[in-house]
């Protein structure tokens, strides 16, 4: 117990004092061989690399259950641009490393390849990627680093529970310009059984193909679409899933709304599979710095045993407050009605920091 | 867009009678002498410097550069394009970081960001019209709302 809550402690502290330690790095290095900016990485110019990261620290103390103090995640970011038309980038991160009922587990055994991929520039509007990549389903998903987002948990159907969060193949991503504004889509294929690194994440797809759309219809506001069909590595010769959502994000001066929605179906005769849900996301600044959080959750599923409907509702009400732009403290209280399997009520707290 | 159209019908009103209502002033978007220019409308510029465009039509990188955070001519730039402050973009970057992408290159003073725009391929930056010199050529003017003309004489 004791070496966690020492480990927690350090990294807070870190944390706070790295805001000094950056605006010294800021002045001191500006003609140096490199530059380090607090939340921006390492940056080596003459080579045209970056190394960076974030890490999150967690305290969960779920209803009947004891608390759970952890190091969820550390993870690092590698980004090498050595041509105008390519760009390689790599995460690799150390999942759940280190917590106070397990202790340390071995460096490698948490050690994973979250993504690996290259990016090539075909023209002005185009690129193609090809490697380990964020499924690009719906907005969670693919900004999903804990200094990014809200709360301390991920929505349920952003989970791996309906796909798999990251997708091995190729993508094709296209920029339309419409009316002033941006019109994204990406289509993307996926053969995760013959590319899949090294990973701990044991929800991956077989084969997978979808597509995703975003507009901008004004600067503060965005609608986006999401299709997804695959097949699962361990539900092979079963029929295909078959994914769609849609989603809207509109943020104006610290204010945010979040909306995401899917309908997942797979028809099998046997035992027809068939979610649906969909979390609303509201952000209210409080003061400065300090913002106010509250979601509603709802997930309808027949997954589990004997393929019974459970129709889940999920609440979470918190704080987050960033006293720095990459530092953000995070609290939050979850509660809800047959939520105990897929999202426990309890008391969530974390801190998280890119680096 | 009641606002902007209020603002439109003041600055021309304001132009007519030679009694500004209202007082604008333009920023040129430039890039090096030497450099090849394209034509871009306003969005591909703010996709530029979002890092959404990372090559121009002839499959060169953009070198996008900015002015350091708190620099009127900055404030202005940003407002006009995307319509937030570089204090309200770091959001945006930090999403931007965890994909690997780097916001421009910002420079501390308007000397720098000629030199810099007249020895990079595929540099553009922004300034005042009485900050151009021979080094660069206009790509094209944005006009904006804020009074820049004190801006000259540093």
């Amino acid at each position: 117990m004791r070496k966690p809550i020492g480990t927690f402690i350090i990294i807070v502290l870190y944390a706070l004092l790295c805001q000094s330690a950056a605006a010294e790095h800021d002045t001191e290095q500006a003609d140096s061989w490199y530059t380090y900016h607090w939340g921006r990485g390492l940056t080596i110019p003459a080579a045209n690399l970056n190394v960076g990261g974030y890490f999150k620290s967690a305290y969960a103390q779920q209803e009947q259950q004891p608390g759970v103090l952890s190091l969820e995640d550390f993870s690092l970011f590698i980004t090498w641009t050595p041509h105008a038309r390519l760009r390689f980038f790599a995460e690799i991160e150390q999942h759940d490393w280190l917590n106070n009922t397990d202790g340390v587990a071995p460096f490698t055994k948490k050690l994973s390849v979250e993504r690996l991929f290259v990016d090539f520039s075909l023209t002005e509007s185009a690129s193609i990627r090809f490697g380990k990549f964020l499924t690009p389903f719906g907005r969670w998903n693919v900004i999903h680093s804990a200094p990014l987002v809200w709360t301390t948990n991920r929505p349920v159907i952003t989970d791996d529970k309906s796909f798999a969060p990251r997708a091995n193949g190729l993508m094709l991503n296209y920029t339309w310009i419409v009316n002033e504004h941006n019109l994204d889509v990406a289509f993307y294929l996926d053969d995760s059984t013959d590319l899949e690194p090294r990973s701990f994440n044991n929800v991956i797809f077989d084969k997978a193909a979808g597509v995703r759309v975003n507009y901008e219809l004004t600067e503060e506001l965005q609608i986006g679409g999401s299709y997804l069909a695959y097949q699962r590595l361990f539900d092979l010769g079963l029929p295909t899933h078959h994914l769609v959502g849609v989603d809207f994000m509109w943020q104006h001066q610290g204010y945010e709304l979040l909306m995401e929605s899917l309908y997942h179906v797979r028809d099998d005769p046997l035992a027809r599979l068939e979610e649906k849900g969909l979390f609303l996301q509201g952000v209210v600044p409080l003061a400065e710095k300090v913002s106010a959080v509250t979601r509603y959750e709802y997930f309808n599923t027949n997954a589990g045993v004997f393929n019974e409907q459970v129709v889940s509702h999920i609440g979470v009400a918190g704080l987050a407050w960033r006293p720095y732009l990459p530092l953000v403290i995070k609290s939050e209280y979850r509660f809800g009605d047959n939520n105990k399997s897929i999202a426990p009520s309890g008391l969530f707290v974390s801190v998280a920091m890119f680096f | 867009m009641m606002v902007h159209i209020l603002a439109r019908f003041l600055l021309v009103l304001g132009s007519v009678t030679h009694c500004p209502l209202l007082h604008a002033d333009d920023i040129l978007v430039v890039m090096g002498q030497a450099f090849a220019s394209e034509k871009i409308s306003p969005k591909q510029l703010a996709n530029i410097y979002r890092r959404k465009t990372v090559i121009n039509e002839a499959g060169e990188r953009w070198n996008p550069i900015n002015l350091s955070a708190n620099d009127p001519l900055r404030l202005a730039f940003s407002q006009k394009i995307f319509q937030q402050s570089p204090d309200a973009m770091e959001a945006y970057w930090n999403a931007q970081y965890f994909q690997g992408i780097m916001p421009p290159y910002a420079v501390n003073s308007v000397e720098a960001m000629l030199r810099l725009l007249a020895t990079t391929p595929g540099a553009i930056g922004y300034l005042l019209p009485c900050h151009v010199d021979k080094r660069v050529k206009v790509v094209f003017k944005l006009t904006v709302s804020e009074s820049l003309a004190g801006e000259c004489n540093r």
